[in-house]
């Protein structure tokens, strides 16, 4: 035992003034007390946003809150399992543009809308099946290949649909959005928010395709070294990370009822944000989903807070910026003393 | 060896490199004195309804037979990057274009290359957005006015009168703006909210921005009417059909004024409160016309500032169409995406248009002439926006007469 700590290698990342165990346990702590600290944020922006209009807080408020924060936690969730394998996925809007633009494509052409759905997401999910082959098989860094990789697949869907976006979505994928589906008083798009939650920790948590990925972005070397299968891994974390994506373009596709061919565009940065506010590490290898969701929910009550006070659009820009910065702060701060 | 092997591929590539330029550049200028003259379309984002209709309108006017008798047309996407279209428009330039329809991602940043350009005899016409170099020809929208009314223009203007009106002259009014810092956005604007300024019951109680786009409309919509769920009316740029679904979700139905999607005329017609106007595709098959006519019948034959009509569909007015033309006055399809904007005829510039011409490109069989343009030439009052200057003789100063609204800025004799 104290002969293999004496001969660690001298490239171990291990720091030497912790004991081991302490900081697993630190690690462990940090694990279950960030989702905490992220959602005692979230209830108490509730109340707290009567500070930005008369009407809150409302149902409404939370509502919209959970429907938009929905794509943003879909796409999140993507986002966060590549970032927690020690990568980062620019090719986010991309895919969720495949996915949108399929569907409607595939729909209008008289495809039934589940296996439309279906297909789709199987398109989209095939650009990040190629992301992970890339980054598996070269030592490129990931925001290299995934940003070429989505600018040839970009490039590919204008050609494929010659410029035309926006087929109009199938019926029952507009019905979860606008309101008409709400089984007990509780809208659909809820029941999927709940479902996407427990789908997403499942995944992370208590699958091995999860457990590997932790370990991957925790030390690629000794995950190597142990006989973990990083390259299968890293393949199916970028394609896991494009079903995401691509599932998230449906669920666009059907609020919207329609897409323009860069309907992605404005959910890249936001995806990286929430994961990084909801404390896991950018460099990968720690994290949890239950925090980037709370993250979601965060940032979206957040800005419809920001855009109640009818701000000019700079000011509501900076003020998002600082929020970002103030509670990567406060979840710094939580973070160090556990 | 490696080393070797190395710097023999980098000579090599670079010989390569160099021979590629070499034969780029006396392609380049030999096709200038080819049989056939050159046209090009340039626009700039693809992949929305309105940039894709308005490029393929333009397409079928340039595929029509008797064009392509004469001339080479070529279509390039320059993406919403001004340096790109720089470069995209200095090739055409260097490879002999006789005629460039331009969709300008910026008013001012091409200014240089179009100067170059029109020395070396090309013809520029932009469409929709519009330039301030002066030898380009301008066709656009932007301070269009009524057609039945010439005094009353600005689409901005109009539609927050419009929808002053549908209030009853009062309540709280929520504007959905278009893309930020954009010259097109800040003409709406700043005309809508001068309208707004006159009536003290109206309270402008949120602003965003919508993009244009239908989802982020929505999105934005959503997320201003949960905090303001008493608003009265909203007043939007392109896009207005995401605010409709954001008003359905909310279960509030409430004037809206905005521009031409289908589903926002569907609604109309089934008795929404609201008025469509704004934006043509149809502008850019127009603007392919106006340059066609100059290298047909020379530059004297056509005014520099061509002013569309504004399109105006009220829900009195809003009519669908039983097949895929504007007959017996009717206004939008009944099979088109949402988003579909359905301003694709003129009825005095383009009535020739179809719906596939929209969709598809698909060729016009026969052009019709361009009427006498005279009678749309912009005034010179409404220069400033689309120039950044008046003209000879005119100077800055508040326009009080001949136009409704009074007291817009612009130019005056002087």
């Amino acid at each position: 035992m104290s002969e293999s700590t004496v001969s660690t290698p001298p490239s171990g990342a291990v720091p030497l003034s912790t004991p081991p165990g302490s900081s697993r346990r630190a690690a462990m702590l940090h694990r279950v007390t960030q989702p905490v600290i992220v959602w005692v944020l979230v209830i108490a922006m509730i109340p707290l946003s009567r500070l930005f209009s008369e009407h809150f807080p409302s149902w409404s408020l939370i509502n919209n809150a959970i429907v938009l924060g929905l794509f943003l936690a879909v796409v999140a969730f993507g986002q966060g399992f590549v970032i927690l394998s020690g990568g980062i996925d620019l090719s986010v809007p991309a895919i969720i543009a495949y996915g949108a633009f399929f569907t409607g494509a595939l729909s209008s052409a008289g495809v039934p809308t589940v296996l439309a759905i279906i297909l789709s997401v199987a398109i989209a999910s095939a650009i990040g099946l190629i992301n992970g082959v890339i980054v598996a098989r070269s030592t490129f860094p990931p925001f290299i290949v995934t940003l070429a990789v989505s600018t040839v697949a970009s490039a590919l869907l204008l050609g494929i649909s010659a410029g035309r976006p926006g087929q109009t979505a199938p019926r029952g994928l507009i019905a979860l959005f606008n309101g008409s589906i709400s089984p007990a008083g509780i809208p659909i798009a809820v029941v999927i928010f709940v479902v996407v939650v427990a789908v997403g920790c499942l995944v992370q948590f208590r699958t091995s395709l999860g457990r590997r990925t932790y370990a991957i972005g925790n030390s690629m070397r000794a995950a190597t070294l142990s006989g973990l299968r990083v390259r299968t891994t890293t393949v199916l974390v970028y394609w896991i990370a494009a079903v995401a994506y691509g599932i998230a373009g449906v669920l666009l596709m059907g609020y919207g009822s329609g897409s323009d061919l860069n309907i992605g565009a404005s959910w890249l940065l936001p995806s990286i944000a929430v994961v990084v506010v909801g404390g896991s590490s950018i460099a990968g290898g720690s994290g949890s989903y239950l925090s980037t969701v709370g993250a979601s929910l965060l940032l979206t009550i957040l800005s419809i807070d920001i855009s109640a006070i009818g701000l000019s659009e700079g000011v509501k820009q900076v003020l998002y910026g600082v929020v970002i910065l103030v509670s990567l702060l406060l979840s710094k701060v939580g973070g160090r003393r556990q | 060896m490696k080393t070797r092997i190395t710097r023999l591929m980098t000579v090599a590539s670079v010989a390569a490199v160099v021979a590629l330029t070499v034969a780029g550049c006396s392609a380049g200028g030999t096709a200038g004195t080819g049989e056939k003259g050159k046209i090009y379309l340039d626009l700039s984002y693809s992949g929305n309804n309105w940039q894709d209709e308005g490029a393929n309108l333009a397409m079928s006017v340039a595929n029509s037979p008797e064009v392509l008798a004469k001339y080479d047309v070529k279509k390039v996407i320059s993406g919403s990057d001004p340096q790109k279209q720089i470069s995209d428009l200095q090739s055409m330039i260097a490879s002999g274009a006789k005629l460039i329809v331009l969709y300008p991602i910026s008013p001012t940043a091409l200014n240089p290359v179009i100067k170059q350009g029109c020395t070396a005899g090309v013809t520029f016409v932009t469409y929709d957005g519009t330039v301030t170099a002066p030898c380009a020809y301008n066709v656009s929208y932007i301070t269009g006015a009524q057609a039945d009314d010439p005094t009353k223009a600005f689409f901005g203007a109009q539609t927050a009168k419009a929808l002053v009106e549908l209030m009853g002259g009062k309540g709280k009014v929520m504007m959905n703006r278009g893309v930020a810092g954009t010259s097109t956005d800040t003409v709406h604007y700043d005309s809508a909210k001068a309208v707004f300024a006159k009536y003290p019951g109206i309270q402008v109680v949120n602003e965003y921005y919508g993009n244009w786009d239908s989802s982020v409309s929505k999105q934005e919509t959503a997320k201003a009417l949960a905090a303001h769920p008493d608003v009265n009316g909203i007043w939007s740029e392109a896009g207005e059909d995401g605010v409709v679904k954001a008003l359905e979700a909310a279960g509030l139905k409430i004037p809206v004024t905005g521009e031409n999607s289908n589903y926002f005329r569907l609604k109309l017609s089934e008795g929404w409160p609201g008025v469509s106007s704004g934006s043509p595709p149809a502008s850019g098959a127009i603007a392919m016309k106006v340059g066609l006519q100059i290298l047909d019948k020379g530059a004297s034959s056509v005014p520099k500032d061509i002013e569309i009509p504004l399109a105006w569909v009220t829900t009195q007015t809003a009519k669908v169409c039983p097949g895929t033309e504007f007959v017996d006055g009717c206004n939008f399809f009944k099979d088109a995406d949402d988003s579909f904007v359905t301003e694709i005829f003129q009825k005095d510039l383009f009535p020739e248009s179809s719906y596939d011409a929209a969709t598809k490109g698909t060729p016009i069989v026969k052009l019709q002439p361009l009427p006498d343009l005279k009678k749309f030439t912009q005034p010179e009052s409404r220069r400033l926006y689309t120039r950044g200057a008046c003209d000879a003789g005119y100077k800055e100063g508040l326009v009080n007469s001949g136009q409704d609204p009074k007291g817009l800025n612009g130019c005056v004799k002087g």
